[in-house]
């Protein structure tokens, strides 16, 4: 065995330097670049991206390397021909294989590691930001399996060979959820479906290699396992899925969605009112009020104006995260430091101890110029001796001069202006004179405000309004800036002047206080705690909730918007739903279109049973029609027994035209010849004819046969 | 195996029925035929009429579309490490792994069986004139085959199976071949069995003919019993080929001139009388020589008429 | 002695053995009483199977040219009567037919080919080694 070992490695080694190269070459493209920085999330998304890419190509250049050589076919004998059983060979190839990768991928990332670890005193960055490459890396191996796979089918080259290819991609992409980190126990769990397809492929690849007959079928016996079934199953369900969906978005016209938001406006008289806007192509009037829905308090329930039954409910909901373990948020924000943006060659990162580092990239890479705290500006990487009194809660804005007059001097003196909140107010920042001044003394724990996107404010619009959690009550300062006036809130934050108060129940005691909208999910991060809010497609609406540390419920107040609004919002075509219909394999619809609607839950964007609900059953039905037919015509090609038939029978009507492919995929080609007695094709490879029994005659003599098969005896007397 | 005469254990290779179909035509088709435990066959047969191909299925390497083959009486598809270091089994091309040098090719062959002769290894490599430290690149054809010969014999093995050794070697190194092959059957309880075109080292050194043709074992016998059993006649035949048809047991006819040779088995006064009604006078009998017999088994093929190739224009 | 084969003649190689073997006992160049080189010996000389070589020797011991003994191998018997009488007239009329054939193509006359037979014929009575 051991010399076989050698033989591997001295046979594979020799491509260490070329995996290294481009490894190496992919993993620098993902350090941090100037100008793509905006593209990008951060290191960890960055070097999982690389990862992926790189160490699939490496796993498959090793995979070809080592298995497609050794299965011409004077090679294969060779090679098989041992006092090795095929297996011990698989094994050592696997041995060999992942050993040089693991090198060839493992050690520049390891260097980088270490190299993450040196800088991340002086650099925003740690080398637990690896982990997540590390995790991919793993998986990657999945195109080492399929190479083999590759190498080691019997089928064609144009037909189903690269399937198992589609499978890695698949389990790639899946492990690819390590970039929500968030979540780090759901991730471990969904990782645990990529795991089981790479352990399934590792398993077929075995098969693959051990029963691989070096000519192509008929051959008697050849076993399948269900791993090979599982994996060409489900590339075909991917592959007929791919190919229906690009289908589907070449043909379908969605017409154009006119984009709808919503904003909560409080009103003189102080009740909210949920206003919705329509945008508009016209310049002068870029929005348009569509409607205005106002709520008032009553008895601790707001209601709507449009009906006297309480629509807005108090949602006690599980929040996920408070019984996490201390740290978490600075573990996650160690795998992605808070990227504000860059200014005039600064990149500014939200720190989460509170500070802001502004680096700069120079030659070497990046340089810390200088950190900003409440009290100030210091210089050149060394954090305060005292952290000022309030943590920077949030940024508001870092510089608004993307349409006002240009500095003189670009590179030093086009520092931005910064606002940014602490506990005592609004805090302007001016950073080319190093001067910080108070704008706002409001001195709310916290705050919101209502604009039309709730994230970080990017610098065109100030606020409208801006909200503070103060005293049991939400105090409305509003902008004065004139409304509309764009240029007069370019310049500078605009001052807010006191607008109204609203009451807010006793249920909310200090803690989050947040306003958001619309169909996105929102992240929120207070002291040690991380919020996160479910997203809720299906129920859009205007919410305001708050929770309090260590406390484990979320309230929140629900302000759901009409049904009417939303099913104008976006129109669907017929052929659209038609086609989704057509194209989805009818398992995934079924829960889809028929379980939910019995449940009461009407999936988004449909609230209720969906318009052209005809054309999407019948096209289910259509599709699943022709999934039978198609599955039956391939099982009696490929000379399936009756029960095997039937199963993928059924197998059809709940995957859809995919299992044809399936079925095309996974068992080898057929071939008859016509039976001596009952003269209906039969198999070559039975010895008994399926039809009647008869087993295969021998093909006649000619007559010039000569045949003595006797003992050697004769002649072992006179041997001397 | 349907043949009362053999005792089991004498028996090296056997095949029942065994089958190969590629896509749907048949190579090899449902062939019989036994070699006995201390013998040499010669497996003969056309380029692409399945002689590799059985060859595979025997040693485990292909599986069959139909039937059983047997080596050392443990089936063909089941052969574990252990049976297999009992077989010797030489690829056809000579494959070596070209970056190996001829040590190297020892040390990883030793390592990957269980028994070696490293004096008989080295012995045969000085035969074909090769050094050990030769790299397999820079061999010459000959010298690759005498390195696929000696790792073959080296590991020992009690049945040896050599798929076209002798393919380009020069004379020297045919004799050399020869020579070790001879030797080292002689040398226990050995059996070989080897494909060839050279007709001329078969009839040296093979026991056993066997013969395929269109799929099917022909010949199975003897060297000597099909050099007795084979004769040719020369007559004296118009252009009406169809008369030979009546001609029992031929096995092929060749036009010169205005002549036909045929090459028959079993001559017979049956033979005699066909001979005379189709107007074979000048009629001149011999004994075949062994590469006349095989020439004329090997020259049924399928595609041309079963026992008549036309004569050149 | 030296035993020369052809592969690829018509005659089987097993047959050429044998009818060298006679050759050289009926030229007396292998007396009686000694032994013929071993099957093994033979065989490895001439590179061919050992099967032949005893299939030869077989026949040769059938015939009655030849004995084996246990540990003395093979060795040329007293009989000295080699050929039947016809086989004996066969062969000579064959190697004959072969001298008449070549003395008409080179025009010689019967006599003057018949004057030759005799001086070559004694001449290698002479010297019997110097026959082949």
């Amino acid at each position: 065995m051991n010399a076989y070992l050698f033989k591997e490695l001295r046979e594979t080694a020799r491509w260490l330097p070329l995996a290294w190269l481009i490894f190496a070459g992919l993993l620098y493209v993902a350090l941090p670049q100037m100008s793509n920085l905006y593209l990008t999330q951060g290191l960890a998304d960055r070097l999982v991206f690389q990862t992926a890419i790189g160490g699939s190509l490496v796993a498959f250049g090793l995979g070809l390397a080592q298995f497609m050589l050794d299965q011409r076919s004077s090679a294969r004998a060779f090679l098989v021909h041992r006092s090795l059983t095929p297996s011990q060979l698989f094994r050592g190839k696997l041995l060999v294989g992942l050993g040089i990768y693991a090198l060839g991928v493992g050690g520049p990332l390891m260097l980088l590691t270490l190299y993450l670890s040196w800088i991340s005193d002086r650099f925003p960055c740690t080398p637990f930001q690896t982990i997540p490459a590390w995790v991919i890396s793993i998986f990657c191996t999945a195109f080492y399996f399929a190479a083999c796979l590759v190498s080691c089918s019997n089928a064609r080259w144009f037909g189903t060979r690269c399937f198992p290819i589609v499978g890695s991609i698949l389990i790639v992409s899946g492990a690819c959820v390590i970039l929500a980190p968030e979540l780090l126990w759901i991730v471990a769990l969904i990782l645990c479906l990529p795991a089981f397809g790479l352990i399934a492929m590792i398993r077929a690849a075995s098969e693959s290699f051990v029963f691989a007959s070096s000519a192509p079928s008929p051959t008697a016996n050849v076993p399948i396992g269900w791993e090979r079934r599982f994996i060409l199953t489900i590339t075909s369900i991917a592959i007929v899925a791919a190919i229906g969906g690009t289908f589907r978005s070449l043909l379908t016209q969605q017409s154009r969605t006119l984009s709808t938001y919503y904003d909560l406006k409080i009103d003189p008289s102080g009740d909210p009112n949920l206003v919705v806007y329509q945008n508009t192509p016209d310049i002068n009037e870029p929005r348009k009020l569509v409607q205005s829905i106002r709520y008032t308090m009553e008895n601790g329930q707001l209601l709507s104006e449009e009906s006297t039954k309480p629509n807005a409910k108090l949602n006690d909901r599980s929040c996920y995260f408070i019984n996490r373990p201390k740290g978490y948020a600075e573990l996650i924000f160690q795998w992605n430091p808070n990227y504000l943006g860059q200014r005039s060659g600064q990149n500014y990162f939200q720190m989460n101890n509170g500070f802001v580092h502004s680096y700069g990239l120079s030659f070497q890479g990046w340089r810390l110029d200088h950190v900003i705290g409440a009290n100030g500006m210091t210089e050149n990487g060394r954090y305060p001796s005292e952290p000022f009194s309030g943590r920077v809660r949030q940024i508001i804005d870092y510089g608004n001069h993307a349409n006002g007059p240009q500095p003189e001097n670009p590179s030093t003196n086009a520092i931005p202006r910064m606002h940014i909140v602490d506990g005592d107010g609004i805090v302007e920042i001016e950073l080319d004179k190093k001067q910080v001044r108070r704008i706002g003394n409001l001195p709310g724990s916290q705050w919101g405000w209502g604009t039309s996107s709730p994230s970080l404010f990017q610098g065109h619009q100030a606020p409208r309004y801006l909200y503070f959690f103060l005293d049991q009550q939400i105090h409305v300062y509003a902008s004065t800036a004139r409304q509309g006036d764009i240029e007069s809130v370019q310049d500078e934050l605009p001052t807010y002047k006191f607008d109204s108060k609203i009451d807010v129940p006793s249920e909310f005691k200090s803690g989050v206080f947040q306003f958001w909208f619309g169909a996105t999910g929102h992240y929120t991060f207070f002291e040690n705690m991380l919020i996160q809010v479910e997203n809720e497609p299906k129920r859009p609406g205007y919410r305001i909730a708050s929770s309090s540390p260590g406390n484990s419920k979320l309230k929140s107040y629900e302000f759901p918007i009409p049904k009417s609004l939303i099913t104008k919002d976006t129109e669907v075509s017929p052929i659209g739903i038609g086609l989704l219909g057509a194209i989805v394999p009818p398992v995934a619809m079924f829960p889809y279109a028929v379980f939910l609607p019995f449940l009461g839950v009407f999936p988004y964007p449909y609230y209720s049973i969906p318009d052209h609900i005809g054309w999407l059953v019948g096209a289910l039905v259509l599709q699943i029609a022709i999934a039978m037919i198609l599955a039956y015509l391939a099982a009696q090609q490929r000379g399936l027994s009756a029960r095997s038939r039937t199963l993928w029978l059924i197998l059809s009507a709940l995957l859809g035209p995919a299992s044809s492919l399936a079925i095309l995929a996974i068992y080898p080609e057929c071939f008859r010849e016509p039976c001596p007695r009952c003269d209906k094709r039969r198999r070559v490879e039975n010895e008994l004819c399926e039809h009647c029994g008869k087993a295969w005659d021998k093909p006649a003599d000619e007559g010039i046969e000569i045949i003595e098969t006797s003992s050697n005896a004769i002649n072992e007397a006179v041997l001397a | 195996m349907g043949r009362p005469s053999i005792i089991k254990s004498e028996i090296a290779i056997e095949a029942s029925g065994l089958t190969r179909y590629y896509g749907s035509k048949p190579i090899v088709r449902q062939i019989d035929f036994a070699v006995p435990r201390g013998s040499v066959t010669g497996l003969l047969g056309l380029n692409g009429t399945g002689k590799t191909t059985t060859i595979r299925m025997l040693v485990g390497l292909l599986a069959p579309t139909r039937g059983r083959s047997a080596v050392l009486g443990i089936d063909s598809q089941q052969l574990s490490p252990s049976d297999r270091a009992r077989i010797g089994f030489a690829v056809e091309g000579h494959f070596l792994y070209n970056w190996m040098s001829v040590a190297a090719c020892e040390r990883f062959q030793s390592g990957t069986f269980p028994r070696w002769d490293s004096r008989l290894f080295r012995d045969t490599i000085d035969r074909f004139g090769i050094s050990l430290d030769a790299k397999v690149s820079q061999l010459s054809r000959g010298q690759r085959a005498g390195v696929s010969l000696a790792l073959t014999l080296s590991s020992l093995p009690e049945l040896l199976i050599l798929d076209d050794p002798a393919l380009g070697l020069d004379p020297v190194n045919r004799r050399a071949l020869n020579e070790t092959i001879l030797e080292f059957v002689q040398s226990g309880d050995r059996t070989a069995l080897l494909s060839s075109h050279l007709l001329d080292d078969v009839e040296r050194i093979a026991d056993r003919i066997l013969i395929m043709v269109n799929g099917r074992i022909a010949v199975d016998c003897p060297l000597e019993s099909l050099v007795d059993r084979v004769s040719c006649c020369t007559v004296e035949l118009d252009d009406d080929t169809t008369k030979l048809g009546q001609i029992p047991r031929l096995i092929h006819a060749r036009r010169v001139g205005k002549r036909c040779v045929l090459t028959l088995v079993d001559f017979d006064s049956q033979t005699q009388d066909a001979l005379q009604r189709i107007g074979g006078e000048n009629l001149s009998r011999n004994p075949a020589a062994f590469d006349e017999a095989a020439i004329a088994y090997l020259s049924r093929s399928r595609g041309s008429e079963s026992f008549f190739t036309p004569s050149q224009p | 002695m030296r035993i020369r084969i052809v592969a690829g003649s018509s005659a089987p190689i097993y047959k050429q053995i044998v009818d060298a073997i006679r050759r050289t006992i009926a030229t007396g160049e292998l007396a009686v009483g000694e032994t013929l080189p071993s099957v093994r010996q033979l065989a490895k000389e001439l590179v061919i199977n050992p099967n032949t070589v005893a299939k030869a020797y077989a026949e040769l011991v059938q015939s009655g040219l030849v004995e084996t003994q246990a540990g003395r191998g093979f060795f040329v018997t007293r009989r000295r009567c080699v050929y039947s009488k016809t086989e004996r007239m066969r062969r000579l009329d064959e190697s004959i037919q072969s001298l008449i054939g070549q003395a008409i193509a080179m025009d010689f006359t019967p006599d003057e080919a018949l004057d030759r037979v005799r001086e070559l014929f004694e001449k290698a009575l002479r010297n019997p080694s110097h026959s082949n």
